[in-house]
């Protein structure tokens, strides 16, 4: 119905009104990417940059050993496969210990009155006005072994030596979870926000206890902020580069930073990392069709 | 009240208490609700009936007094312990469950086997004429089928009382009134206490066996739909239920049975003296409008006024006049055969009140 108004009301306007939007897409989304896969299939030049000739070297790279000197049958090449599977385990626990911390603390702030509940939001988003590479740093500050969280731990008697933190996974856990915690907290408290709290009355009602309710009746009507929330930590976390690189060191090596070594300087290769993006991209894609589809099988049960 | 005389009543409430902040929804509200009753809140809106469902139901804490369920002091039990269950006012329907799954969710939280779940989920979908919908998702059912799944799934579990929050305010006209008749043979068939909330006074003097008025978080008055018509306590009440002349009157004359009021300088009413009065009393005098009949002026009357505006409304006609001291009163006449005596505007024309329905409400 308002479709419909819509349309007719913006009439001949509509299509120069969705310029912007076509521009913003194709400058800032289709170019960059298909850039990237043009360059993910051609010739590595030794100094970085690429030579205008087609090959499957990249890719081939990333999958095979074929030897030093690239002359001996090929072998699946493991390093860059565990890389993958190293991050996609990273990045799927971030989620995990985002959702665990963030739906509690989003469903507390959409419980809040409306003027506190603006209060609540501020607090969160703050630490955000800050730039990552910034609060990485600080965090690499906080945890390292003369640091001050160690200080205080030993200053009140909880250790005797530092704990060593910083080049754990669990640094880089501490990393991605700061980084992106927000990204949990904000759709979640959003579609608790819409919840129709009289629901949990009629659960209780019904002879259901708290626990029952959240199962039951909260958790199903807030699950599209859940699940939106969980795609904005997991695809950025998959990508990350600076927390694995600040806070974990050579022996966490993780996607974003295997991508971000082959554009800097003259060791890296482009070609390479053109290819690992676009498998990274795939890896995405996949998760998300995955999620369109749940979503489209629901709406027809509907 | 005597132990034997508790056994019969489901819900008792003692000077219930109920402030949110500043405000005081409820103010000292005792009501005692009989087994099997169809009972109704009645009031304008904001006077204190959902806070008092909500208190029963145990979604709200009591501020001060004290709440039993057959005998069990209830007052600090959890919703979710009370025998208690709710047709909400915007039904809350659980959005992502089928019809058959909403409607079983009571006894399914009562741990009750599948099998009797299915079972009962359908007689109970059948009690309300929805039987085929068992699958459906509540957003693919009107409005007036929600509202029935709402009330099945609030009877599966037999609860000991049933709460009703204005149900049928938001259907249309012609299914209220079908629901009406439909829920009050619900209740008669189910044997349940039926606490029916509403605003709507022609809804509760149709249904209801005991109807409790409210006005801003008091109870006004308890009693049958004849006793508050007939014999309202107080203007409030008389001005709430159906319609009234509220006249100021002060009572000339008084014995133990009747009273005399002024209605106007040289006009008294002698009227049952149901509440007390006293001569000198100061108040308003009810006259139905119904209990006055008009006669052209050749009939001689001790009353007379002028017609100062004529409604048909149908299945009877609305007559207002002015009184010789430019008072107002308005009459209803049925419309019962088609030779009624027409009046007109402007005309003078006798009128005949019938006094042993008029109360004097001091005050
Ligand atoms: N949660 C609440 N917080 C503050 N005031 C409330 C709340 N619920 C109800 N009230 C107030 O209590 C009074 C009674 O409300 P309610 O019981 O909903 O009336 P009704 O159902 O008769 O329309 C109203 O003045 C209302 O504003
Ligand atoms: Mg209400």
């Amino acid at each position: 119905m308002s479709g419909l108004v819509e349309k007719s009301s913006f009439g001949g306007l509509r299509k120069p009104l969705l310029m912007p939007a076509w521009v913003m897409i194709g400058f800032f989304l289709i170019i960059p990417v298909l850039t990237m896969l043009v360059y993910s299939f051609l010739t590595k030049e030794f100094r970085g940059g690429v030579i205008w000739e087609f090959s499957l070297a990249a890719y081939d790279q990333f999958f095979f050993d074929r030897g030093l000197f690239g002359d001996e049958p090929p072998k699946i090449e493991w390093t860059y496969i565990n890389i993958f599977w190293r991050s996609i385990v990273q990045a799927f626990v971030a989620t995990i210990i985002c959702l665990v911390i963030g739906f509690p603390t989003a469903y507390f702030i959409a419980t809040r009155s409306a003027n506190t509940r603006n209060i609540w939001l501020f607090l969160i988003t703050v630490p955000y006005w800050v730039n990552l590479l910034i609060r990485t740093v600080s965090m690499k500050f906080l945890i390292r072994d003369s640091g001050p969280l160690n200080h205080w731990l030993m200053q009140a008697g909880f250790i005797d030596s530092p704990i060593h933190l910083i080049n754990t996974n669990f640094a880089v856990q501490l990393g991605l979870f700061y980084s992106y915690l927000p990204f949990m907290v904000l759709p979640i408290y959003a579609s608790v926000e819409r919840y129709n709290f009289s629901l949990s009355e009629a659960s209780a009602d019904l002879y259901a206890g708290r626990w029952t309710t959240l199962r039951r009746i909260v958790l199903p009507a807030v699950k599209p902020g859940i699940i939106a929330g969980c795609i904005l930590v997991f695809v950025p976390s998959l990508g990350a580069f600076l927390a694995p690189d600040l806070l974990g060191g050579a022996k966490n090596f993780m996607i974003g930073t295997l991508i971000e070594e082959q554009f800097k300087g003259a060791s890296g290769n482009w070609p390479f990392g053109a290819a690992a993006s676009m498998l990274l991209l795939s890896l995405v894609l996949v998760v998300l069709l995955f999620y369109a589809r749940s979503q489209s099988k629901q709406a027809l049960h509907h | 009240m005597t132990g034997s005389d508790q056994a019969n009543v489901a819900v008792a409430a003692n000077s219930l208490f109920k402030n949110y902040g500043s405000v005081e929804a409820l103010k000292d509200v005792s009501l005692s609700i009989n087994d099997n009753e169809f009972f109704t809140l009645l009031g304008p809106s904001g006077c204190g009936k959902t806070t008092l469902l909500r208190i029963i139901a145990g979604f709200e804490a009591i501020t001060a007094g004290t709440l039993f369920l057959h005998g069990k002091n209830i007052a600090d039990l959890p919703a979710n312990k009370r025998p208690v269950n709710t047709v909400f006012q915007n039904y809350s329907l659980f959005p992502h469950m089928t019809v058959a799954d909403n409607v079983g969710f009571g006894l399914e939280m009562q741990g009750k086997d599948k099998q009797h779940i299915k079972q009962r989920a359908g007689e109970m979908l059948e009690l309300v004429q929805l039987g085929e919908y068992a699958d459906r998702k509540p957003s693919q059912l009107s409005g007036g089928q929600q509202q029935r799944v709402a009330l099945a799934r609030a009877l599966a579990p037999q609860p000991e009382v049933l709460l009703l929050d204005e149900p049928l305010s938001a259907l249309d006209l012609k299914l209220r009134k079908a629901m009406r008749i439909e829920l009050k043979q619900i209740q008669e068939n189910a044997g349940i206490t039926f606490i029916f909330v509403t605003h709507d006074q022609e809804e509760a003097l149709t249904m209801s066996d005991r109807i409790a008025v409210m006005s801003q978080g008091e109870l006004q008055q308890l009693g049958t739909a004849t006793d508050i018509y007939q014999e309202p306590k107080n203007k409030f009440v008389a001005d709430f239920i159906g319609e009234s002349n509220l006249i100021a009157s002060t009572v000339l004359g008084a014995d133990n049975n009747s009273i005399q009021c002024k209605l106007t300088d040289n006009v008294s009413i002698t009227t049952p003296n149901t509440l007390g009065a006293a001569p000198g009393d100061q108040g308003e005098l009810c006259i139905r409008p119904e209990r006055i009949r008009l006669s052209n002026s050749g009939e001689s009357a001790s009353l007379e006024g002028v017609v100062d505006s004529v409604m048909y409304l149908g299945t009877d006609t609305q007559v207002v006049l002015k009184l010789d001291d430019k008072q107002s009163i308005s009459v209803r006449t049925q419309n019962a055969d088609n030779n009624r005596a027409v009046v007109e505007v402007g005309q003078r024309v006798g009128l005949h009140i019938d006094e042993s329905s008029c109360r004097f409400l001091a005050g």
